[in-house]
């Protein structure tokens, strides 16, 4: 996944740590197998390749890994959309040639064209559908770090991938629950909030970064799939869950829209909140949920 | 993944900005007015072609793609190869058994060259005299006099020559030229590239008589095997990351498994020496295929690997926020940790193994935009001497290569060679 995965185990021997982090790596490379964007070899990948053209067979994990992916994008409302692809591939394109293009990808990509058939093989039903794993992988393979480690009995743990997923299982040895910082971009110093975790995880999406001299850089990778526009202006949002993928997910939706849930989203136990900038690069906190 | 039909637009707007970063730059095709072209509204383009073997019908696969372009006349002296030359036109193309032939006709704005490796010099430079751009297929020609000479041709008739190196139309290649070019990797101190087949290299030969014509690159007289047919490639990329030519060659090589009548080498393994010190390593072998093929670049910074399309840190710092939670645990601190945050800067973690060198994956090696640059060359009547002087100096240090081998000594590259 070309991301960095550190692992902090609480009271583990070395021993035991290191074939932890041996089987964490085995799952990844599992996973990868499976869900990579870019291995022309992933189940994915012919997937993408296959699927317009012909129904097309997927394994269990891949077949749920759909369908989880579609039940978020109706309590979503859309929002979260992981057949649009193609709308990423776009944005490293001259903005003034991307309306163009974004119309015509808009009408033929998208979750909504992706079929399940009851037979549990996939058909693509636009030219330009193609699933993408940017907006939840991460989320997925930390839920299967979390059911490994949980399995191993490790009960005090903290995991961070890419330091923008964390799932911190347990406490801080010197402490009752794992305490982390989302703090400002610009000084990335000053605390904006500090999340108390136990048991959760925490995800954090943001619309660009910082470069060295000190000024915003939108990303152009987080694109409302509804109208095909990135998102520009300095803002994070960070979404709490005792379920990895769900904040995940949840942290890039609510980025795009702080009001995307449907009503029937359970809320309880859960926290929401975004970071927002302003032109002279100071921040709010709003709590969304 | 994406096809190149499906994503041409993208792909050469894309590649457009690599190689403006780079000092192709404008030495390359116009990949932006490339772009702009849609269902062949730009001035079209009649090319020949000469040899419709395999190669042939490899690259007219390719120009079959592109808008505005179309084959009107195949020649080749072996009639399957022609019938099958032809059919790929739709019928639509001439056909010629002598290239010379071809060479009069009057509606063609160039010609491609796919024959074997001892019919590139003479063909090209025919074709040049005649007045016609050249797409020849690598390598350049069989020794350094045919090089020279149809460098020397090129420039007096100012037609287009460019040699079969696609890896200089790979957008991954040119993403990783244009990282080495900024430094990313440090000086090049080392370039180790390998080529591992594992089978004889023959085509089905019909009748005995035809055994040389078929299998021509399994002899002396018409092939510089392995060396030329793979290793001019690798060399070529070597070259251009390390903006120079190898000034010293030495190496072994044999027939140690295919004993089959074969004159050229099975295996060769060489060492290339540049002015700064800093080397090629190169072996092919064509009886196991365990590696297959790759480049490895590396210098003092971190390695790139172009035919995967990655790149490894040598030094990746470490996350910031699990250092200070450590040192926090060791001195029993239970402060707030800054990790919750997305990485603002480009995440190191990408660093540290396997950041991919191109975000877009496709299909193609290149070949597909190397056929359409060829074609806005001829529209722009924009010849580049720098992809000539690349094919120009590859294909002498692999016939090089095997002179070292032969003579079992260090060959030096000859000074009248030097351009």
């Amino acid at each position: 996944m070309g991301t960095r995965l550190d692992a902090v185990f609480i009271n583990v021997q070395s021993e035991k740590a290191d074939i932890l982090a041996s089987q964490i790596n085995k799952e990844l490379d599992k996973l990868e197998k499976i869900l990579s964007f870019y291995r022309p070899d992933s189940e994915l990948s012919i997937l993408n390749r296959n699927a317009y053209i012909k129904d097309f067979k997927v394994s269990t994990y891949l077949l749920e890994t759909i369908n989880l992916c579609i039940d978020y994008y109706k309590l979503t409302n859309g929002v979260f959309d992981a057949g649009r692809a193609k709308l990423t591939g776009i944005k490293y394109l001259d903005r003034r040639e991307a309306s163009v293009d974004t119309s015509s990808v808009l009408n033929s990509s998208g979750i909504e064209l992706v079929e399940i058939k009851p037979d549990n093989t996939i058909r693509y039903h636009g030219k330009d559908v193609q699933l993408d794993p940017g907006g939840f992988g991460k989320g997925l393979a930390m839920r299967r770090v979390k059911e490994l480690l949980m399995a191993e009995g490790i009960d005090n743990a903290l995991v961070s991938f890419g330091e923008s997923s964390i799932l911190a299982l347990g406490a801080h040895p010197h402490g009752d629950h794992w305490p982390i910082a989302v703090t400002d971009i610009f000084t990335r110093q000053t605390v904006a909030r500090l999340a108390r975790l136990s048991n959760r995880s925490i995800s954090t999406s943001g619309t660009g970064f910082v470069d060295e001299s000190g000024i915003f850089r939108p990303s152009q990778n987080i694109i409302d799939p509804r109208t095909g526009n990135p998102l520009v202006t300095p803002l994070t949002v960070s979404v709490i869950s005792d379920d990895p993928f769900e904040a995940e997910v949840l942290s890039t939706s609510l980025l795009i829209d702080n009001n995307c849930l449907s009503p029937e989203f359970e809320k309880s136990g859960k926290e929401a909140f975004a970071v927002i900038y302003d032109i002279r690069k100071n921040f709010v906190v709003k709590e969304i949920f | 993944m994406m096809t190149y039909k499906q994503s041409r637009r993208i792909f050469l707007q894309k590649t457009a900005l690599i190689t403006g970063g780079l000092f192709l730059g404008s030495h390359f095709p116009d990949l932006r007015a490339m772009a702009e072209q849609q269902g062949g509204s730009g001035q079209s383009v009649n090319l020949g072609l000469i040899g419709s073997g395999s190669r042939g019908q490899y690259l007219m696969d390719h120009i079959n793609l592109i808008p505005g372009v179309e084959v009107v006349a195949v020649c080749d002296n072996y009639q399957p190869n022609l019938e099958q030359g032809i059919q790929m036109t739709g019928g639509k193309a001439e056909a010629f058994t002598d290239y010379r032939k071809l060479l009069e006709k009057k509606n063609i704005d160039g010609v491609i060259i796919a024959t074997p490796l001892h019919l590139h010099s003479v063909m090209s430079i025919d074709a040049l005299k005649a007045g016609l751009n050249v797409f020849c297929e690598k390598a350049m020609a069989k020794t350094p006099h045919e090089c020279l000479e149809m460098y020397r041709v090129q420039h007096e008739t100012g037609k287009i020559l460019l040699i079969g190196h696609q890896r200089m139309f790979n957008p991954r290649y040119l993403k990783a030229f244009e990282m080495i070019n900024r430094g990313q990797l440090g000086d090049i101190k080392q370039i180790r590239a390998y080529w591992h087949r594992n089978n004889d290299w023959r085509r089905a030969v019909p009748d005995p008589g035809l055994e040389r014509n078929i299998n021509w690159r399994l002899y002396w007289d018409y092939s510089e095997g392995l060396m030329t047919e793979l290793g001019s490639h690798q060399i070529q990329v070597a070259n251009f990351i390390k903006k120079d030519f190898p000034r010293r060659v030495a190496g072994t090589g044999s027939i140690n498994y295919w004993h089959d009548g074969r004159e050229v080498f099975d295996n060769v393994n060489m060492v290339y020496e540049y002015p700064d010190g800093s080397t090629l390593i190169y072996d092919s072998m064509i009886s196991n295929a365990h590696y297959g093929y790759e480049e490895q670049i590396m210098g003092p910074k971190g390695t790139m690997e172009l035919e995967v399309g990655k790149m490894y840190s040598e030094n990746p710092p470490p996350a910031p926020g699990i250092l200070q939670l450590l040192n926090n645990i060791e001195h029993k601190i239970f402060d707030p940790l800054p990790l919750g945050g997305k990485s603002w800067i480009p995440e190191t973690a990408k660093e540290m193994k396997g950041e991919y060198i191109y975000e877009v994956d496709l299909e193609d090696d290149g070949t597909a935009l190397e056929m359409e640059g060829f074609a806005q060359m001829i529209r722009e009547n924009r010849h580049s001497d720098i992809l000539l002087r690349e094919a120009y100096y590859a294909a002498i240090a692999a016939v090089l290569g095997n002179e070292a081998i032969k003579r079992g000594e260090i060959i030096s590259f000859p000074e009248e060679y030097i351009i």
